[in-house]
C-alpha cells in the first residue's frame, strides 16, 4: 500500500474515534473510576476477592490526590458515596435505554414503563427469597334473608363460590411455589435474570393489548397499567408482602458476612467500602452488557425495522415487515432490560414495594430520553447520568427537604432543552456540546481551585461570618491574587530590602497573569450573575441558606455556575468572532473559511 | 435456450393472476366498493380511473389487505384466494404497493428507507449484501447519488421514485400505484413513466389509479373505470374514451383529446 493511502486510512480512523470522542471518555471515566478511590500503598496481605487487583497495585497518586481533595471539600460525600451514586446513575441508565428501545426506535410510547421495573423488582425477590406459602383468603359471609329456602340456596351458592375462589388461590399458591419455591435463599445474581425474563414474558402479554391501541390511547393504557399493578399489590398482602414493602433484599457479591476485623489491617473499616465498590463493578458490568445488547440490536436490521413503524407503520406493513411481530419483539426486549433495572434497583435499595410502580418513575426516564435524545439509545444513557447526578448530587442537599425535587428541577431542565436542543445532548451541534463542556470545566474552575491552601480558608473564613456573600468573595479574591502577584514582582530580602529586578521567570509569571486578568474580566458578567445574583437570590431570598452547610454552598455555587457558564461559552465566541469582524477584518484566521 | 424463447414462453403462458369477483366494502351504509368483478391477466399493465370518491383507492386497501371486505366478497390472487390475510403476508406472496401521498421513512436516509423492503426476505443475508441489494434499488430509480440524504430533505420528485424503488425492492409479481405521477412536472413523470415501462417489460403485472389521463391513457393497455363504488366500464383505452357512459360520469365531453 502507498504511504498516502496508509495515512488516509488512519485519518479515516481517527475521523470516526474523534466523532466518538465524549463517548469514549465517558466509558474510560466509568472503568477507571475505582482506582480513583484506592489510596497509594494500601496493600492486601492475602487474596480477598477478585478486586485484589485493584487494591493491589495501588494507584495513580495524582488522582487519589485529588479524590481526597475533593472528599474533604465534601463534593463527593463520605463513604463512597460517589460509587453508590455512579451505580444509580448506571441503573438509571439501563432503565432509561430500555424506555428508548421501544418508544424511542419502535415508536410505542409507553408512559407506564414503572410496570416492569417493578414487576421484576418482586419477581427478583420472590426468586431470591421464595414465596409465603398458605395465602388465605377471607371467605363471604352467608347472606341470611329470613326465608328458609332461600337462605339455604344461597348459603350454599356462597360455599359453593368460596370453595371455588379458596381453591383458585391455593393453586395459583402452589403453582408459585412450585416455580419458586419457599423460604429459603437463591443467588441474587440468578433472582436478577429471572426477574428479567418474566419481565420480557409479561411484556409479550402487554404487547397482545398494545396491538389493538395506537399513539395517545396506547400511552393511556400505558399510563394506567402501572397504577392497576400497584393497587393488586397493595390488595393482596399475602402474595406481594405488607403494603409498605419487603426490606432486606439481598444484594449480589455483597460481603455482609465478613466482620471488619476479618478484613486485613489496611481495609479495617472499610468493608462497605467494599461491598459498594463491589456492586459499582458489578452493576458496571450489566449496564456495559445490557446497552452493548440494546445498541447491537437497534443498529442491526431488526433495529431498522422497528423504526419503520415508528415512521409509518402501514407502509412498513406494505413493504412486509411483520408489525405484530415487531412490535411484541420491542416490548419483550424493552421489558426485559427494565426488568434488570428494577432487580438492580431494588438490589440497590435493598427494599421492594408498591412504591415501584409510582408514575414518577416511568416519567422520569421519559424526560431522560428527551434531554439525553430520543432515537439514540446513547441519548439516554447521557440523560439518566444528568439527571440523576444533578438530582442526588445537588438538589438533594441544596433544596433540604422539599418534596418531589425530582420532577421540578427535570422539568425546567426539560423545557430549556427542548428550546435549545430539540434533539437532544447526544445530538446538539457541536457549539452546544463544546459550551456545555466549557461551562462544566468553567464552573469547577471557579469552585473548586480558589479552596486550596491559601485561598480557601480566606474563602471559609469570609462565609463562617455571615456577611453578604458575593462581595466579600470578589474582595478576597481579588486582594490574594494581588498578593501573589506582588510576590512575583520582587524579592525582599531579610533586612526588608529588594535586593533584585525583575527576571525572565517573574516576567513570564507576570505576562500570564495579566492574561488570567483579561479573560477573567471577561467572565466578570458570569461571576456578577452567579455570584451575586445566583447566591443572592438562592441562599437570602429563598432562605435556603440557612440550612447550608458549607458543602452545600459549594454545590450550589456549582450549579449556578453550571448555568450561567453553559450559555457564556457559547455566546462568547460568536460575540468574540462579530468583534473580531467589526475591527480586525478576518485578521486571527485569515485564509479559513467560516460560514456561520 | 435463447433469450427470445424465454420471453415467449412468458407471453404464451399468461395466466389470470388477479380475479376478483363480487368484491363489495361498505361503510356504515356508504357502499365504497360494490359487488366488483374484475380479472388482471399476468403481465399487463392496467389502468384504473373515475372520480374522487369512487372506490379506488378502498379497492386497492382491499387488495393489499389494509382493509377487509363484506362477506363473499373473493380475492384470486394466483389462483389462491387472499382475502384476509395481512398486507406483509401478501407482500411476501408479491402483493406490493404505493400510497396516494407519499409515505416515506422520514428519519431514515434513501439508503435505508430501500433497506426496509429487503429485511423480511433476507434473513440469513450478511448486511453488507443487505446493502448492497438496497443500493441496486436505488440506482434503478437513479437515486444512488441521494443515499445518504435522510427522506424529510429530498423534493417531491424523488420521493416519488423512492416509493417507487421501495415496492419495486419486494419483488412483486402484482404491483399497485396510487397516482403515481400527482405533483410532478412533467419531465419527472416522464421519468416515472419509463420506470413502469421497464418493470412491465420484465413481466410484472401492474395496476395504476390516476387522474392525469393524457400520461395513463398512452401508458396502458387496459382501462376499468369505477364510479360510486361500480365497475361502469372496461375496455382498452379506445373504447373507453368513447364510452358514453364513461364520458358522463367521468371524462366529460373533451374525451377524445386524451387519446
Amino acid at each position: 500500500m502507498d504511504r498516502k493511502q496508509i495515512a488516509e486510512k488512519f485519518e479515516d480512523v481517527w475521523d470516526e474515534i474523534r466523532s466518538r470522542s465524549y463517548y469514549i471518555v465517558g466509558v474510560l471515566l466509568l472503568v477507571f473510576f475505582p482506582f480513583l478511590l484506592v489510596t497509594p500503598g494500601s496493600i492486601l496481605s492475602e487474596p480477598f476477592s477478585i478486586l485484589n487487583s485493584f487494591y493491589s497495585g495501588g494507584s495513580i497518586p495524582i488522582l487519589s490526590d485529588l479524590f481526597n481533595l475533593g472528599q474533604e471539600i465534601g463534593l463527593f460525600g463520605k463513604n463512597a458515596y460517589l460509587l453508590n451514586i455512579i451505580a444509580l446513575c448506571l441503573i438509571w441508565a439501563i432503565f432509561a435505554a430500555s424506555w428508548d428501545f421501544l418508544s424511542g426506535y419502535t415508536g410505542q410510547v409507553s408512559f407506564g414503563h414503572a410496570i416492569f421495573w417493578g414487576f421484576s423488582a418482586y419477581v427478583t425477590f420472590w426468586v431470591a427469597t421464595g414465596v409465603p406459602i398458605g395465602i388465605t383468603f377471607d371467605p363471604l359471609d352467608p347472606i341470611v334473608l329470613g326465608i328458609p329456602i332461600l337462605d339455604e340456596i344461597l348459603g350454599s351458592l356462597i360455599f359453593l363460590i368460596n370453595a371455588f375462589i379458596d381453591f383458585i388461590f391455593i393453586i395459583t399458591n402452589e403453582i408459585l411455589v412450585f416455580i419458586f419455591g419457599s423460604n429459603f435463599m437463591r443467588p441474587p445474581l440468578a433472582a436478577l435474570v429471572v426477574g428479567a425474563f418474566t419481565s420480557a414474558i409479561f411484556a409479550v402479554g402487554i404487547g397482545f393489548i398494545a396491538l389493538r391501541v395506537k399513539g395517545p390511547y396506547l400511552a393511556l393504557v400505558t399510563l394506567l397499567l402501572p397504577l392497576i399493578a400497584s393497587q393488586i399489590v397493595v390488595i393482596m398482602t399475602d402474595l406481594f408482602g405488607p403494603k409498605y414493602g419487603i426490606p432486606f433484599i439481598s444484594g449480589p457479591f455483597v460481603v455482609e458476612r465478613i466482620s471488619p476485623f476479618d478484613l486485613p489491617p489496611d481495609l479495617m473499616g472499610r468493608a462497605s467500602e467494599i461491598n459498594e465498590l463491589n456492586f459499582f463493578i458489578f452493576v458496571l458490568v450489566i449496564f456495559f452488557i445490557s446497552v452493548f445488547l440494546m445498541m447491537l440490536v437497534a443498529y442491526s436490521r431488526i433495529g431498522l425495522a422497528f423504526q419503520s413503524i415508528r415512521e409509518d407503520e402501514d407502509a412498513a406493513e406494505s413493504l412486509g415487515i411483520n408489525v405484530r411481530f415487531y412490535k411484541i419483539l420491542a416490548f419483550a426486549g424493552s421489558a426485559f432490560f427494565a426488568g434488570l433495572a428494577g432487580g438492580l434497583f431494588s438490589q440497590y435499595l435493598r427494599f421492594t414495594g408498591p412504591s415501584f410502580f409510582a408514575s414518577s418513575f416511568s416519567f422520569s426516564i421519559i424526560i431522560m430520553c428527551v434531554i439525553g435524545g430520543i432515537g439514540s439509545i446513547s441519548g439516554g444513557v447521557v440523560g439518566a447520568f444528568v439527571l440523576t447526578i444533578l438530582l442526588e448530587l445537588f438538589l438533594k442537599d441544596i433544596f433540604h427537604g422539599v418534596q418531589s425535587l425530582d420532577l421540578l428541577g427535570y422539568g425546567i431542565l426539560l423545557i430549556v432543552t427542548l428550546r435549545y436542543m430539540p434533539f437532544g445532548l447526544a445530538r446538539a451541534s457541536k457549539d452546544q456540546k463544546k459550551a456545555c463542556i466549557v461551562g462544566v470545566l468553567f464552573a469547577i474552575s471557579w469552585t473548586i481551585i480558589p479552596i486550596g491552601e491559601g485561598w480557601g480558608t480566606n474563602i471559609i473564613a469570609s462565609l463562617s461570618s455571615s456577611l453578604p456573600l458575593g462581595t466579600d468573595v470578589l474582595s478576597n479574591i481579588l486582594s490574594v491574587s494581588f498578593e501573589t502577584l506582588t510576590s512575583y514582582m520582587g524579592k525582599v530580602d531579610y533586612m526588608g530590602q529588594i535586593t533584585s529586578s525583575l527576571s525572565d521567570g517573574d516576567i513570564l509569571m507576570t505576562l500570564s497573569f495579566v492574561l488570567i486578568f483579561t479573560f477573567g474580566l471577561i467572565a466578570s458578567v458570569v461571576f456578577f450573575f452567579a455570584e451575586i445574583i445566583g447566591l443572592f437570590f438562592m441562599g437570602d431570598i429563598l432562605g435556603l441558606s440557612r440550612s447550608w452547610t458549607y458543602e452545600d454552598l459549594i454545590k450550589a455555587k456549582f450549579l449556578i455556575y453550571v448555568a450561567v457558564g453553559i450559555p457564556f461559552a457559547f455566546y462568547l465566541p460568536k460575540a468574540f468572532k462579530k468583534v473580531r469582524l467589526r475591527f480586525w477584518g478576518v485578521w486571527p484566521s485569515a485564509g479559513r473559511y467560516e460560514p456561520d | 435456450m435463447t433469450i427470445d424463447t424465454i420471453s415467449e414462453s412468458t407471453q404464451t403462458s399468461k395466466h389470470v393472476i388477479l380475479k376478483v369477483s363480487s368484491l363489495s366494502k361498505h361503510f356504515k351504509g356508504l357502499k365504497a366498493v360494490n359487488n366488483v368483478n374484475l380479472s388482471v391477466k399476468s403481465g399487463e399493465l392496467i389502468g384504473i380511473i373515475g372520480p374522487n370518491g369512487a372506490g379506488k383507492t378502498t379497492f386497492f386497501n382491499l387488495i393489499s389487505g389494509f382493509l377487509k371486505p363484506e362477506k363473499g366478497s373473493k380475492i384470486m390472487f394466483n389462483g389462491d384466494n387472499i382475502v384476509g390475510k395481512r398486507p406483509h403476508k401478501l407482500a411476501k406472496l408479491g402483493i406490493a404497493r404505493t400510497f396516494q401521498l407519499v409515505r416515506p421513512f422520514k428519519f431514515l436516509n434513501a439508503l435505508e428507507n430501500t433497506t426496509v423492503p429487503h429485511i423480511p426476505k433476507n434473513t440469513y443475508v450478511s448486511s453488507s449484501v443487505l446493502k448492497n441489494k438496497a443500493t441496486w434499488s436505488l440506482i434503478e430509480v437513479d437515486l444512488a447519488e441521494k443515499k445518504n440524504y435522510p427522506a424529510f430533505i429530498l423534493p417531491h420528485g424523488d420521493l416519488k421514485r423512492l416509493d417507487f424503488a421501495r415496492s419495486l425492492a419486494v419483488q412483486p409479481q402484482l404491483l399497485l400505484l396510487d397516482e403515481p405521477f400527482s405533483g410532478l412536472s412533467h419531465e419527472e413523470a416522464f421519468r416515472v413513466e419509463r420506470l413502469i415501462r421497464e418493470s412491465n417489460n420484465k413481466g410484472m403485472t401492474i395496476i395504476i389509479v390516476e387522474h392525469k389521463l393524457k400520461i395513463l391513457m398512452r401508458l396502458v393497455q387496459r382501462v376499468f373505470v369505477l364510479h360510486e363504488g361500480r365497475l361502469i366500464g372496461e375496455g382498452s383505452p379506445q373504447e373507453i374514451s368513447n364510452n358514453q357512459e364513461v364520458i358522463s360520469a367521468y371524462l366529460g365531453s373533451e374525451a377524445k383529446e386524451y387519446v
